[in-house]
């Protein structure tokens, strides 16, 4: 499979992907190490408060007594760093245990802390284990299975958004980016200012946002011309929301399911050709 | 404080992301951020749904709790009290809404 220009077999595809959540994932765990003095006590994952959600659950309790534990917890933190680091310098026979540590790290993540995840770790999640399963088997139909699954994620997690903010009436009435942007969770005073002298443009960028999700997952059936343009679209969407709103890591979870919905649109295309003549 | 007075509520910073030229890049206080709203827009919803007893033993009560409690405070402090406050954003001169206040808890002596 080819796109002009672009030599995109299942293997190149898989290692795009694996790059860009190495990347990813070494940053993410970056910024946790980051924070690690929060994970001690009185810091804003204290055990001994997160813990009271595990207490009410038996099985997850006696998980996490250990993991609980700081110098436990650092460990693990660390083995995942060097797990995404080893993905861009190891050889290839290692990937599927590098990736088993990434899921792993990821569920222990997940219970160890309750408040400050996001989209792009369950991005990173779903990413890693669809990858882990490609490894696993080594077989070129589980890689189609498994690029298929990543583009299908992707596309889909676009869509969805797009079709939560139909329901929203200040996404219907072109006025929510200028609101994101007022507040002081997402925003920032220069670009309130900006937005708020500027309406006609925060409608414009509200019903851009809204026609980028909700039309992305016409990628799989575009020429490939044309899913590019979207996918290079996707990439300035996210690199704006990192400078605009911080949300840095989206770039690195989002842009690493791009490789396999380029792939899947490629496949459904020639399908298609193939059918036609 | 120990005669009985109340000071003022202080806003808190951390609330607030602090934008600098490398945060595309590099944010690891979003995380921090993110969770303190994580807990308060929880505690939000819990507060509609349990009662006061039952709401200090809640994670999200307890996170902010935690938070507010390891705020540098004046040595003569004996207890304190936390408020979530709703703003309406930086172009607007609507006043802020108070969307919950806790109890006053003890603070650990020096």
């Amino acid at each position: 499979m080819s796109v002009p220009g672009i030599d995109l077999g299942p293997d190149t595809a898989i290692l795009a992907t694996t790059w860009l959540l190495a990347a990813g994932v070494t940053l993410s765990t970056c910024e946790w190490l980051a924070l690690r003095r929060e994970f001690r006590s009185g810091g804003m994952y204290d055990w001994n408060i997160i813990s009271v959600v595990h207490e009410r659950n038996r099985k997850s309790a006696l998980a996490m007594r250990l993991i609980g534990n700081y110098p436990v917890f650092l460990a693990v933190l660390i083995l995942r760093l060097a797990a995404a680091v080893g993905l861009f310098l190891l050889p290839t026979y290692t990937t599927s245990l590098l990736l088993g540590v990434l899921l792993v790290s990821h569920a222990l993540l997940h219970f160890r802390c309750v408040y400050g995840l996001e989209g792009a770790d369950q991005m990173h999640f779903l990413v890693t284990a669809a990858l882990w399963v490609d490894s696993l088997f080594q077989d070129p139909s589980v890689r189609d299975y498994s690029l298929g699954f990543i583009a299908l994620q992707g596309c889909l997690s676009y869509f969805v958004a797009g079709v939560a903010k139909l329901f929203g009436p200040l996404w219907r009435d072109g006025t929510a980016i200028g609101h994101i942007l007022n507040t002081r969770s997402f925003g920032a005073r220069w670009v309130a200012s900006f937005f708020s002298r500027r309406p006609n443009f925060g409608c414009a960028a509200t019903y851009g946002v809204l026609a980028f999700e909700l039309l992305f997952p016409l990628t799989l059936v575009l020429p490939t011309s044309a899913a590019l343009g979207i996918l290079a679209l996707g990439v300035l969407f996210h690199v704006v929301n990192a400078f605009v709103m911080g949300l840095n890591l989206f770039v690195w979870s989002f842009v690493a399911t791009y490789p396999a919905v380029l792939y899947l649109g490629c496949r459904i295309n020639a399908a298609v050709f193939q059918q036609d003549a | 404080m120990p005669d009985g007075t109340v000071t003022p509520f202080e806003e808190v910073r951390q609330c607030v992301l602090d934008r600098r030229w490398s945060t595309p890049i590099w944010f690891p206080n979003r995380r921090y951020t993110k969770s303190l709203q994580d807990a308060m827009s929880e505690l939000a919803k819990c507060s509609a749904s349990f009662k006061s007893t039952e709401l200090i033993f809640t994670t999200c009560y307890l996170t902010i709790a935690n938070f507010v409690s390891g705020i540098g405070r004046d040595e003569d402090s004996q207890a304190r009290q936390f408020a979530i406050v709703m703003t309406h954003g930086y172009e607007s001169d609507d006043e802020p809404v108070l969307t919950f206040a806790s109890s006053f808890h003890t603070l650990e002596t020096r």
